[in-house]
């Protein structure tokens, strides 16, 4: 164990030569590495840093936005429910109008129809009763009663109004004028004396009788004169029946 | 001779002892390996590279935490202490090779430059009068304490690691004579630990005497502490 000055001083400097280079070589390349990638790391975290913030604010964004869309759903929905509400009680006002109008026709068509049925069976019901009529005034038809029948004519015949009875009269009072006499049942001679008598005693106007048989008139006689039918027998009266109970 | 004292072979008329030219072979690994691995740095490291960058880290947030300031200056030289002295305590362990710490011109030179550095850090941060002043503080009566401290310190750091270095040799060397080829392994174990330790004890004290040099409060001071 000795000091070797030569060795002792070839190692300070070997020494500070090592430092040197090292100090070169190692330590600040090292060094410079960690640095730039600490820098690159900063960069990083800064660059995410960044990164989220954008995020964020996108996010905050997006949320406002959704919320906006959110509100505004809500309006347009509301706006939308409400013209649905308004265009459903308009469309329903107009289909209860067109029910009614509708509901109107039918039941005017239903009346119409009704009083159609009524009209058809008060038709076929007259028609019924005419002929029952027709039926039974056929069977209990006789001479005596044509005979009634013609008294009947010539009793109303002398109250007539002075208006038809002037109209009756001056029909008679002309050249050619004929009282055309119709009955069921031929009459008897003195049958159509007593009717020209009795029908001269009011219009004396009357020249000529003609007296004739018409079976369908069941009982009774039509008296034809000029534009005149003076009827007084079962046929013209159930027709006039007829035709009273259709005038109503 | 187990402490390499003797000149291996002459250039002109200076001698080139064993421990120098051990000194300059592992000079040549650290200088071949700085070379390789800066030419090859990049910012997504690989395995060597992650090692390499944390062995350099490691070192220098020892020295960070002692002296948050300046440990840009100073770190360099304490690590070129620790990686040295580490490398250097563990060559022994090649067969053939003895340790350059094991030699007590090696160690010395080694302390005095610590001794040195000291002075240099110290004045350049506080300047010479400050600096001088601090060898009389509290009181200029301590001032031939603080000188016989500074020289027994560096004689400290000298002849610890070189007793501690050149007894593990001398001792693997005994027992390997004594008890065989496997009974020296238990001590070779102890040999790294130690190695290892007697690196850490040395760059550390000489990093504690270094922060010991500089006085200035702030430059002790941690810069998150600003």
């Amino acid at each position: 164990m000795e000091l070797d000055l030569t060795t002792f001083l070839m190692e300070v400097v070997n020494f500070m030569i090592l430092v040197w280079i090292m100090n070169r070589l190692l330590y600040k390349p090292v060094q410079a590495v960690i640095a730039k990638r600490l820098a690159a790391m900063d960069q990083m975290r800064s660059e995410a840093e960044r990164i989220r913030t954008e995020a964020t604010e996108l996010s905050q964004t997006y949320h406002g936005r959704l919320a906006t869309w959110d509100a505004e759903k809500t309006e347009l929905r509301r706006q939308l429910q409400t013209e649905i509400a308004a265009e459903r009680q308009r469309l329903t006002a107009d289909l209860d109008q067109e029910l009614d109008g509708m509901r109107d026709k039918a039941r005017i068509a239903e009346e119409r129809q009704v009083e159609e049925r009524v009209r058809l069976s008060e038709e076929r019901a007259i028609a019924h009763a005419g002929r029952f009529a027709a039926h039974l005034l056929s069977r209990i038809a006789t001479p005596e009663l044509g005979k009634q029948l013609m008294d009947m004519l010539l009793e109303d015949l002398a109250a007539l109004p002075d208006e038809q009875h002037r109209s009756i009269v001056e029909s008679l009072g002309r050249v050619d004028s004929v009282v055309r006499v119709a009955s069921a049942y031929p009459l008897p001679d003195d049958s159509s004396q007593h009717f020209e008598v009795r029908f001269r005693e009011v219009f004396p106007a009357a020249k000529q009788f003609s007296f004739s048989v018409n079976e369908a008139l069941l009982a009774g006689i039509r008296v034809n004169t000029g534009p005149w039918n003076l009827s007084a027998n079962l046929k013209d009266e159930l027709s006039f029946f007829q035709g009273g109970i259709n005038g109503d | 001779m187990l402490d390499g004292t003797h000149a291996l072979f002459y250039l002109g008329p200076v001698g080139i002892s064993t421990a120098v030219v051990t000194t300059w072979g592992i000079m040549a690994v650290f200088i071949l390996t700085a070379w390789f691995l800066s030419r090859r740095l990049t910012i997504d490291p690989g395995p060597l590279q992650i090692a390499v960058e944390g062995v350099v880290q490691a070192i220098h947030s020892a020295v960070y935490e002692v002296l948050p300031r300046r440990a840009d200056s100073v770190f360099p030289f304490v690590a070129t202490l620790w990686l040295f002295i580490g490398v250097a305590n563990l060559s022994s362990l090649i067969p053939g090779v003895h340790s350059p710490t094991g030699n007590i011109s090696v160690t010395t030179a080694l302390a005095l430059l610590v001794f040195c550095s000291v002075h240099w850090f110290g004045i350049r941060i506080e300047g010479l009068r400050r600096y001088l002043k601090h060898y009389l503080s509290p009181s200029p009566i301590l001032l031939p304490f603080h000188i016989i401290a500074e020289v027994t310190r560096t004689l400290a750091l000298a002849v610890r690691l070189f007793g501690n270095m050149m007894s593990l040799e001398m001792a693997a060397f005994m027992v390997l004579l004594v008890a065989g080829l496997f009974a020296p392994i238990p001590l070779l174990m102890l040999h790294i630990v130690e190695a290892i330790v007697q690196a850490y004890i040395f760059g550390m004290l000489a990093l504690m005497y270094i922060a010991g040099a500089i006085q200035t409060l702030e430059a002790r001071q941690p810069l998150k502490e600003e």
